[in-house]
């Protein structure tokens, strides 16, 4: 059985083609990949991430590709994957894969939504690729990570109420195919 | 080219490309803009630039939009309005507009944005393009807040800034104060349809302050009257508008700027017949419009009287930023700016020179209340009410201080200025609001309940189902309570908090911060948990499950969840121990499946062995339940038996959906909060945050079994051991109605007519047939028997005490 994300029923609304991936039943598309590629190239667009596997993290750790690391705090990372982590068996790792949803807002016209929804200084210099922060977003707490874009992490409660202020702000929903070729793209870039 | 049509007061208007609404109504022949304040008297443009209030006009809807800084476009709707409307002298003599009718909804947008810049300029003019210039020569990123439609100054300067790529440019963007931090707030208009105002948040590193200055106005009689304008504001209808707004005009000012104005108004075609100091003035003449000019030697016909007015520095901001790092740029520094001395005639004394076009304050009003003691600008300010309102004292401020400092003998000095307070210009409210964004948390199985018609209540920012269906509320509520007595029920608890606590030190932690032990609890086992803070006062309760030797895992009340998480957190670092506490709330799906036929339901989805020899009260075990890894806990707040069962969110609707299915052969129903609400107060569970209160402790609340003095150490155990020792003053007691009408929660209770207490919860119950519920009363009513009354709207309620629990006493039901 595969899982569902807390955008689901977004993603039911917007009629998306839904597809699995990595064991989640996500949007592949919503009106078609290319266009939906082209719009996030030229201005902005929200793609639901929830699928990616989240570890909180407290005390050192290291972790090898696909799977990155974020400093949180000095005292808390955060370990986000697409593949599944071979678990720790640690008191200090904890799994809230669950907890959070992830939504990656990407594009070049990216902090002009953000510009609306947080006081997060997210400029380029204050917040630098692989940076993180955790702030207040769309009047909830919200953990944002910068890569491909910005990857905005909420507790599963709140996703909706977030993918919406995000839509209200201006980004337009782009499917996992379109989120592939614009990892891969990224990637290449970098 | 099309032509721009709007509607004045539902005439249609034709207006040219480039005029603002203010100059297309000039235009069109408008003189009288709006009637004033308090006297009814006609007001007609003076300034143009949005300094004044003489201009305000009702757009689209949105009231008090100054006229002459909206550009005009196709379509817009223009009603006229009075200046602010004074209830007390709204009398018939007293002219005014026909009111506007009612704003329901703003048609405006809001929205807020955020930003950081390392240098804002306040200030599109050459001044502020040249300090922006020079910050951004450093490499610094730069922003520059224009008030107006575009950049002042010379060209090429302005043709660098556009061009420049640290610096970025806001147009139509009015700064209303510097806040602590540099923090500054200005409102951005976009005047396409449809209107988007924008409140921008700016931290800044530093502040230059470069917003030139302007001119105000002269006292004297009959100042107001419409065609008597500043020299601003002729140049603008000539030079941007190409309206020559006179044929004979007469001057008034210092000699230098009347000579130069002079020569300007000449070559736009129009006569200039005198040109006169401000001393001279006696008063300007008309009706309803200015048709002369009376010196104290000359008297002038003329359509038009230029006020060559006094410069003032555009400071509000700096002052009003009280301390900040806050520079001047530009004509804000004062430099070029005169203020040559003057003397204003003795007609600035009279009650028809206006002091404050808002407030409709005259020179005699100042003269009076300087004769009454109050000599200083302040207490003028205070005791008139000039300069309280739009226009923030721009246009009358320079002209109070002098009269006062020339009737006083005072220097201007002396005199003072009032104190300079953001917002100035006045905000809208709808800008200050913002988008709605208003949070709502969802459960996973949130649609379900969509589906299955829930009546939703909000529990802070969650949605929860009240109840399920379209009949009555009694009824729908009548059916599911019975479902879960008689047969089963399931409802959605996955708002209620989710705590894992683990590591070498999780069960010496709950030891110190809850009243019972922990550290013993076999794994496997549940134990129900309060929390207590340092005054012995209930924060929460809720329940904690042993999962193995070095992890627990809590539940808490679906309000209190982040309260405990931190408390756990703090107490953690405070004692440094090595425990991880996380929040798993939002990551579980949990729903309580209860009722006498519950274990025949869940059987039906689990290989697990649910008998009671197996799975006893207070246990939890792990299995796959539908085909899902989940945890079973039997517990039972509703007083039957019955497990609470949590998956991973994502797999919650599935398993609600296996849950009914299952269910569908007993006849099994999904209750809501109303539902439990009801089965729990048969039990007598107090919620905590309903039936306790901020000062509620375990002994007066009928729980003096869960304060474990013998404990070695916790929270709150030397309040509570004083607390025992002390005589109760209140104490939480059930209690029957007599009758079967049902006051509300809150009811004061009283007994022979005085207040003892209230009543937290009440309830129609269904197994008693009668009104039962919880209340705070006086010790002397707390034993069973004791009379009380319950009173709403002057009703009363007689009803008695009863001391043992209402349901299922011996609690039998929940170990079947």
């Amino acid at each position: 059985m595969e899982r569902q994300s807390a955008l689901h029923h977004c993603h039911l609304d917007a009629h998306a083609q839904l597809q699995p991936f990595y064991g989640w039943q996500m949007p592949a598309w919503y009106t078609e990949p290319s266009s939906e590629l082209e719009q996030l190239r030229g201005s902005v667009g929200i793609s639901d991430a929830s699928y990616l596997t989240k570890l909180d993290v407290r005390g050192p750790c290291s972790v090898s590709l696909p799977a990155r690391l974020w400093k949180l705090t000095p005292a808390r990372t955060l370990i986000t994957s697409p593949l599944p982590i071979d678990l720790l068996s640690s008191s200090s790792v904890t799994d809230v894969t669950s907890t959070y949803s992830a939504i990656l807002l990407a594009g070049p016209r990216s902090r002009d939504v953000l510009h609306k929804l947080t006081t997060l200084n997210v400029g380029e210099a204050a917040m630098p690729e692989s940076s993180a922060r955790q702030a207040r977003l769309a009047h909830v707490n919200a953990i944002i990570l910068r890569a491909e874009g910005f990857l905005i992490l909420n507790t599963r409660d709140v996703a909706q109420h977030v993918w919406e202020a995000l839509l209200h702000a201006g980004a337009h929903p782009f499917g996992m195919v379109a989120q592939q070729q614009w990892m891969g793209s990224t990637h290449e870039d970098a | 080219m099309e032509p721009i049509l709007f509607t004045w007061n539902g005439n249609e208007v034709a207006a040219q490309p480039g005029d603002t609404v203010a100059s297309a109504l000039y235009r069109s022949g408008l003189r009288t803009f709006t009637y004033s304040y308090q006297h009814g008297r006609p007001r007609g443009l003076l300034c143009l630039t949005g300094s004044c209030p003489n201009c305000m006009v009702n757009v689209d809807g949105v009231p008090n939009v100054r006229g002459c800084t909206l550009p005009v476009r196709s379509g817009l709707s223009v009603l006229s309005q009075n200046q602010n409307v004074y209830r007390g002298f709204d009398s018939p003599a007293v002219k005014r507009f026909p009111a506007a009718p009612p704003l329901s909804e703003s048609p405006h947008h809001y929205e807020h944005t955020y930003f950081q810049f390392d240098v804002v300029v306040v200030g599109g003019g050459p001044g502020g393009l040249e300090a922006a210039l020079e910050s951004a020569s450093q490499g610094v990123q730069v922003a520059i807040l224009e008030m107006e439609g575009a950049l002042s100054g010379p060209a090429s300067l302005a043709q660098k800034i556009q061009s420049h790529p640290e610096i970025t440019t806001f147009l139509n963007c009015t700064c209303f104060g510097v806040y602590e931090g540099n923090l500054l707030g200005a409102v951005q208009i976009n005047h396409a349809a449809p209107n988007t105002e924008t409140l921008l948040h700016l931290r800044a590193g530093r502040v230059v302050v470069a917003t030139g200055a302007y001119e105000t106005q002269y006292l004297f009689a009959g100042n107001d009257l419409p065609g008597v304008m500043l020299s601003t504001a002729v140049l603008r209808l000539i030079h941007r508008h190409g309206i020559v707004p006179g044929k004979r005009a007469v001057l008034i000012g210092e000699a230098e700027p009347r000579a130069q104005f002079q020569a300007k108004l000449e070559s736009a075609g129009v006569e200039v017949v005198g040109s006169v100091p401000i001393e001279s003035v006696v008063r300007a003449e008309g009706a309803d419009h200015v048709t002369g000019l009376v010196t104290d030697t000359v008297t002038y016909e003329a359509d038009l009287v230029v006020m060559c007015g006094p410069l003032v520095s555009d400071v509000g901001l700096v002052a009003s930023a009280r301390g900040q790092a806050v520079s001047l740029a530009g004509a804000a520094v004062g430099e070029g700016i005169t203020q040559r001395d003057y003397l204003l005639p003795q007609s600035a004394q009279s009650a028809n020179a206006i002091a404050c076009l808002c407030m409709d304050v005259t020179g005699q009003d100042v003269v009076e209340t300087i004769a009454a003691g109050m000599g200083h600008v302040e207490l003028i300010k205070r005791f008139t009410k000039l300069g309280k309102s739009a226009c923030q004292g721009r246009m009358c401020q320079t002209a109070a201080i002098r009269l006062c400092s020339q009737i006083t003998g005072q220097t201007l000095a002396q005199v003072g200025t009032t104190v300079a307070r953001p917002p100035a210009p006045p905000v809208t409210l709808g800008a200050l609001a913002g988008m709605r964004h208003h949070p709502v948390r969802r459960t996973p199985m949130h649609y379900q309940h969509e589906r299955l018609g829930a009546v939703w209540m909000d529990m802070g920012e969650w949605k929860r189902p009240r109840y399920y269906g379209k009949g009555t509320p009694d009824d729908c509520v009548k059916e599911e309570y019975r479902a879960v007595r008689e047969r089963a029920g399931v409802i959605d608890v996955s708002t209620l908090g989710k705590i894992e606590v683990k590591g070498p030190d999780a069960g010496r932690l709950l030891d110190l911060v809850f009243t019972h032990e922990f550290s013993t609890l076999p794994i496997g086992r549940i134990r129900y948990c309060v929390l207590c803070d340092e005054l012995g006062t209930i924060v929460d309760d809720g329940t904690i499950s042993r999962m193995d030797q070095q992890r627990y895992f809590v539940t808490t009340t679906t309000g209190n969840v982040d309260y405990v998480h931190q408390w756990l957190e703090w107490w953690t670092t405070a004692a440094g121990w090595k425990v991880t506490v996380s929040n798993l709330t939002a990551g579980l799906a949990s729903m309580n499946l209860a009722g006498p036929l519950a274990r025949s339901v869940l059987q039906k989805l689990t290989d697990c062995d649910l008998s009671s020899a197996a799975f006893p009260y207070m246990d939890w075990r792990q299995a796959f339940v539908a085909g899902v890894p989940a945890t079973m806990m039997r517990i039972g707040f509703v007083g039957e038996m019955g497990w609470e069962i949590m998956v991973p969110a994502e797999s919650g609707n599935h398993l609600w959906e296996q849950v009914l299915h299952a269910g569908a052969a007993v006849d099994l129903r999904p209750f809501g909060v109303e539902a439990q609400r009801v089965l729990r107060l048969e039990k007598k569970h107090i919620i905590v945050g309903v039936d306790t209160d901020a000062l509620s402790n375990p002994y007066e609340a009928g729980m003096a079994w869960v304060a474990k003095l013998n404990k070695a150490d916790f929270i709150g155990k030397v309040a509570l051991s004083r607390l025992k020792q002390t005589p109760l003053d209140r104490m939480l007691v059930g209690f029957e109605i007599d009758g079967a009408a049902a006051p509300p929660d809150g009811s004061p209770v009283l007994v022979e007519d005085k207040p003892v207490g209230w009543a937290t919860s009440v309830r129609y119950s269904w197994q008693k047939e009668k009104v039962i519920g919880m209340a705070w009363v006086t010790p002397a009513q707390a034993k069973g028997g004791s009379r009380i009354t319950l009173r709403s709207d002057a009703v009363d309620y007689p009803a008695q005490v009863v001391e043992e629990v209402f349901y299922d006493p011996a609690g039998d039901r929940l170990k079947m």
